[in-house]
């Protein structure tokens, strides 16, 4: 499997953290040179789905956990896309080797505190998304994001109606932010 | 085509889904893996824009020798065609793609309607299709012929207390119970029934509330759920026996 040069990943990057114009053409052009770089599939999906295209967003994120089953960032975006999808099941599903990290990966407390969620087990929920928080000190956007998700799960336990974590006009920047906050780090080690 | 909370509180559901990824998460479903299920559901979700599509049509065609059923069906069935047909790839919005298959197909389905064929109104046609329905069941049973007719006639007015979709619409008909108690027990026995429909088999249910609540034919739901309009049938009557089954047992 022929990969995408650092040097050229980290061009890459920099043109999605703009958000310049034309990130997702290069994307793609990379893209044709490296059609099995499970990296570029990951951004090609993060600027899609920031651009509110969810169909080719998951055609893209699943081809990146296809190619690198254990792209665990990867995994857990594309499990917490098909989350807000409502496709429960499928999320739970995409999550399994998740939860076969060990206790203190902060990836596997998200995953859990969401599966609580999505059962409207808000106090479960809240303590292990706060648990994932304090052991994830490389993802500071992720944290953001959760930050979000664990005050409208207060906000729904105190009976307030604006429970939506997605009412922000940041959420999808902030989605970004998230699948390519740890790009590097964490791509680079599969 | 979200969750919901329980009075008005948000549930996680409502916090996570994001309906735009809900939505397309179905069109995948159904293109990709011709899921039946979310077909319904996305079928579901634009029923109500269907209607308001026949609704305007109808106003425009009043002079017309058909009735605003048949209207109906003909959106119904531009609904379905659009349904099948859609390509959530191309980036168009559905309602777009949709508005201009489903007027045309009204169009079309009304020009070709001959003044006899008018006569028989969809609101006919859709009575006989329900008591071949339960004719069916009766021709393989042993019944004495008296109890099976009572049983034939329970069976009907289920489906009527079925097809009054809001227990307050009763009181805008010129009353009929002598009394305000039986006024009463009437509407507990209707919104009973509406109870007892959602807590039917997930197939019965569909087929129950689409035909009574919402006046989707049986051909209309076969296509929907992928089955012929003969099983459409039997599934109503298995429906409309088990619910008189549970109201008998609740009277």
């Amino acid at each position: 499997m022929e990969l995408c040069s650092d040097g050229e990943m980290a061009a890459l990057l920099k043109a999605v953290e703009r958000e310049e114009e034309d990130d997702l053409a290069a994307v793609d052009s990379a893209l044709q040179r490296f059609p099995e770089d499970p990296r570029l599939h990951f951004m090609r999906g993060s600027i899609l789905a920031g651009r509110q295209q969810p169909l080719p967003a998951h055609t893209a994120l699943s081809r990146a956990v296809d190619l690198a089953p254990d792209f665990h960032l990867a995994r857990y975006q594309l499990g917490f896309f098909e989350l807000t999808s409502g496709e429960v099941d499928q999320a739970l599903s995409t999550w399994g080797p998740l939860l076969r990290l060990t206790e203190d990966a902060y990836l596997r407390r998200f995953a859990e505190g969401l599966t609580h969620l999505v059962r409207d087990e808000f106090d479960r929920a809240v303590e292990r998304l706060e648990a994932g928080i304090a052991a994830n000190s490389e993802n500071e956007p992720l944290n953001q994001d959760i930050r979000m998700l664990i005050a409208a799960c207060e906000n729904a336990a105190t009976g307030q109606t604006n429970g939506s974590a997605h009412g922000e006009s940041t959420q999808d920047k902030s989605a970004t932010s998230i699948l390519l906050g740890q790009f590097n780090r964490t791509a680079g080690d599969n | 085509m979200s969750g919901t909370g329980t009075g008005g509180q948000p549930s996680g559901a409502d916090i996570l889904f994001r309906p735009e990824r809900v939505e397309a998460a179905l069109w995948r479903r159904h293109r990709d893996l011709g899921c039946i299920a979310a077909r319904q559901s996305l079928f579901d979700h634009y029923r109500r824009f269907a209607e308001r599509l026949a609704a305007g049509q109808f106003a425009k065609r009043r002079a017309g020798n058909f009735d605003r059923a048949d209207v109906q069906q003909l959106a119904y069935e531009g609904l379905i065609h659009a349904i099948e047909r859609f390509d959530p790839s191309r980036g168009v919005p559905f309602e777009a793609y949709a508005r201009i298959r489903i007027q045309g197909h009204i169009s079309d389905g009304l020009s070709r309607t001959s003044e006899a064929a008018a006569q028989s109104s969809y609101r006919l046609r859709q009575e006989r299709e329900r008591l071949r329905s339960l004719q069916e069941g009766l021709e393989n049973t042993d019944e004495d012929p008296l109890a099976a007719l009572s049983s034939l006639s329970a069976t009907i007015a289920i489906g009527l207390l079925a097809e009054t979709v809001e227990p307050g619409a009763i009181e805008e008909v010129p009353d009929p119970a002598p009394s305000a108690y039986e006024n009463l027990a009437w509407n507990g026995l209707l919104c009973r029934v509406h109870e007892l429909i959602d807590g039917l088999p997930e197939r019965e249910a569909f087929v129950m509330r689409q035909h009574y609540r919402h006046g989707v034919s049986f051909q209309h739901i076969a296509g929907l759920l992928g089955v012929t309009k003969g099983r459409v049938s039997q599934i109503h009557r298995a429906a409309l026996n088990r619910l008189r089954g549970l109201l008998a047992k609740h009277i």
